[in-house]
């Protein structure tokens, strides 16, 4: 399946944040060896030079390294991705907040709410969350 | 050295003007998508390109000469219309283009035909749709420096839309240009590197893709519609 | 290049001809021997049929010639055609041998089914005769002969030339119109051709006027025996129909090259 795309961004930084998800949520394990530039662009549906891009930016920021002869791998550092973690959590937060506000709620009210929805949750215990 | 370089082209029909002045210079290892409505000229542009037209001034290079025999063999042209005859089979045309292109790759063609499931028939008893699928086999099997595609996803149905996109990106190869035409660009435009809008028969913009996504926060298509709106 | 366009389309016509010209021997056979049991109605039902074939024939190779360049360079192939890696002259070149040799093919095979069909001991004879006293001719002069011979075969050939590349000319110069290209590269045909006849007539006054025919009619005939009189107006001829077949020729490049018009 192609990916999907919204139209306000540049593609690559779409395809960049795509990889980043992957990497945080374990569905790219630290160590993985990628597939190449041409078949991850067939997957995304995605010209090869923008998923080219988007894997060098992930380079420089330490997400993904190069080893010379045999491929690109996920990194094993831990550190970078637990950081790139708690960025993106920190962000949906911020995110969350935003929207809250902009129907009335105050941060308060909002975490408040969040404590009694984790504690039905908790009650019913098989929510699958 | 730019694979595809037009300078001062200007093509006239009698008194109208298909192509106004266009400057244009298209890379190795890119894909163009040239953009606009129909009756903007893309197709003048195009054949000007495959030396089907000359043009009335300036000229087109395709890797620095004008177009002839020479430049043939290196440009892969998919026409708008169906030019199949009617009394070869599907291995005739295709013994056909490997007899006459060196860089056919025989091999390559007869595994997209395979996938595509089409047989050994007559070309005159397939359908128009397969049609268009052999025409495309034989035009992508060729390792060409430069593939001119005229609105290749013009009234195709939408899987046969993604094969063609796929099969552009499968045969990516960072040495050659691909340049398509079309005035339908919604879903495509995540395939190109550079778009290329053409309003009148003028070049009204040149860029990448993603630095028109930066610089107008909108997607291509969304600015298309603002460029063409009627 | 040329021999490769020469092989397909030997393969896009021959399929069309070689049926028939089988169909013609084998008719003219059964005409044969139709003739030696001496079955009449039988006999004339195959007579007028191998006269039908005979024509369709003609006319068949006629308007193979038009179609195949017609069709091939300037409709919906000429997309494929006029984007492959050859020159220009090639696919000149090749409709043009090709046409003429099944011109000559389709001719020859008229020829032997007609010797088919009326030979019997007497015409044999007759055809044995001619032949014998034709040999004794050249022998008397084989030089001759063989230089005769050969100017008549190049004057043919060049006509047979000039013939086909008139059709392209005319063809190619329909691409000049949008509609009607049927009509005009009729009307150019009627036009190119009585401009032709209007400039040999032309050509001939002028030379009446500077009085180069009295000139030849008047030389000393130990100078001029009527061969080398025969020579000179062959000779003339032949370099007519080259000059014919040379500005058909280059026109019609001209109007691939430069104003190609496809539809």
């Amino acid at each position: 399946m192609a990916w999907i795309f919204t139209s306000d961004r540049p593609i690559y930084l779409q395809v960049q944040e795509k990889i980043k998800l992957s990497i945080v949520s374990g569905e790219y394990p630290p160590g993985w060896k990628m597939p190449a530039v041409r078949d991850l662009a067939l997957e995304a549906a995605v010209n090869p030079n923008t998923v080219q891009k988007a894997l060098s930016e992930l380079e420089r920021e330490g997400f993904v390294y190069t080893q010379r002869t045999s491929g690109r791998y996920i990194t094993e550092d831990d550190t970078v991705i637990k950081q790139a973690k708690s960025e993106l959590a920190i962000e949906l937060v911020r995110s969350f907040l935003e929207k809250m506000a902009a129907i009335g709620y105050s941060p308060a009210e909002a975490a408040s709410l969040i404590g009694q929805k984790v504690k039905e949750v908790d009650g019913n215990g098989d929510t699958g969350m | 050295m730019a694979i595809l370089e037009c300078k001062g082209l200007t093509k006239k029909y009698g008194a109208k003007e298909a192509l106004r002045q266009i400057d244009l210079q298209i890379e190795p290892g890119r894909i163009v998508g040239l953009l606009g409505p129909n009756g903007s000229g893309k197709s003048t542009l195009l054949k000007i390109c495959t030396g089907l037209l000359t043009p009335t001034k300036g000229a087109a290079h395709i890797d620095g000469r004008k177009p002839d025999s020479k430049t043939k063999a290196i440009v892969s042209y998919l026409p708008e219309v169906p030019y199949l005859n009617d009394w070869m089979k599907v291995s005739d045309i295709v013994a056909f283009f490997h007899d006459f292109y060196s860089d056919f790759n025989l091999k390559k063609a007869l595994d997209m035909l395979n996938n595509l499931s089409i047989e050994n028939q007559a070309l005159k008893t397939l359908s128009k749709g397969t049609k268009e699928k052999v025409q495309l086999v034989l035009v992508m099997a060729r390792e060409a420096k430069l593939y001119l595609l005229d609105e290749p996803i013009g009234g195709v149905d939408p899987a046969a839309r993604d094969y063609i996109l796929n099969t552009i990106i499968r045969n990516y190869n960072p040495e050659a240009a691909v340049v398509l035409s079309t005035h339908l660009i919604t879903d495509i435009e995540q395939v190109l590197d550079d778009v290329v809008f053409l309003k009148d028969g003028e070049i009204v913009l040149d860029c990448p893709v993603d630095e028109l996504r930066e610089s107008k926060g909108m997607s291509v298509d969304a600015y298309f519609r603002e460029v063409f709106k009627c | 290049m040329l021999t490769k366009l020469m092989k397909y389309e030997f393969k896009a016509t021959g399929h069309t001809f070689l049926p028939l010209l089988a169909a013609l021997i084998l008719l003219s056979i059964v005409n044969r021997l139709l003739n030696a049991i001496g079955q009449t109605t039988p006999m004339v039902i195959s007579t007028a049929a191998t006269m039908v074939l005979i024509a369709c024939i003609i006319v068949l190779t006629l308007v193979m010639s038009i179609q195949r360049f017609r069709q091939n360079l300037l409709s919906n192939e000429g997309y494929l055609m006029m984007t492959l890696p050859v020159r220009t002259d090639n696919l000149i070149l090749s409709k043009l041998f090709v046409s003429a040799i099944w011109i000559l093919t389709n001719m020859l095979a008229l020829v032997v089914a007609v010797i088919i069909m009326i030979s019997s001991e007497y015409t044999l004879r007759e055809v044995l005769r001619i032949i014998q006293t034709l040999g004794d001719l050249i022998a008397a002069d084989p030089g001759y002969f063989i230089i005769f011979s050969a100017e008549v075969a190049a004057l043919f050939i060049l006509c047979l030339f000039s013939g086909i590349l008139l059709l392209y000319l005319c063809l190619s110069l329909s691409m000049l119109v949008n509609k009607h290209r049927g009509l005009f590269a009729f009307a150019a045909f009627f036009v190119i051709s009585s401009a032709l006849q209007i400039a040999a007539a032309f050509a001939n006054s002028i030379a009446t006027a500077l009085g180069l025919t009295s000139l030849i009619r008047n030389l000393r005939l130990e100078l001029w025996n009527p061969y080398s009189l025969s020579q000179l107006f062959i000779l003339i001829s032949i370099a007519a129909q080259a000059f014919v077949c040379l500005l058909f020729y280059f026109s019609t490049r001209y109007m691939l090259k430069n104003k190609l018009n496809l539809q």
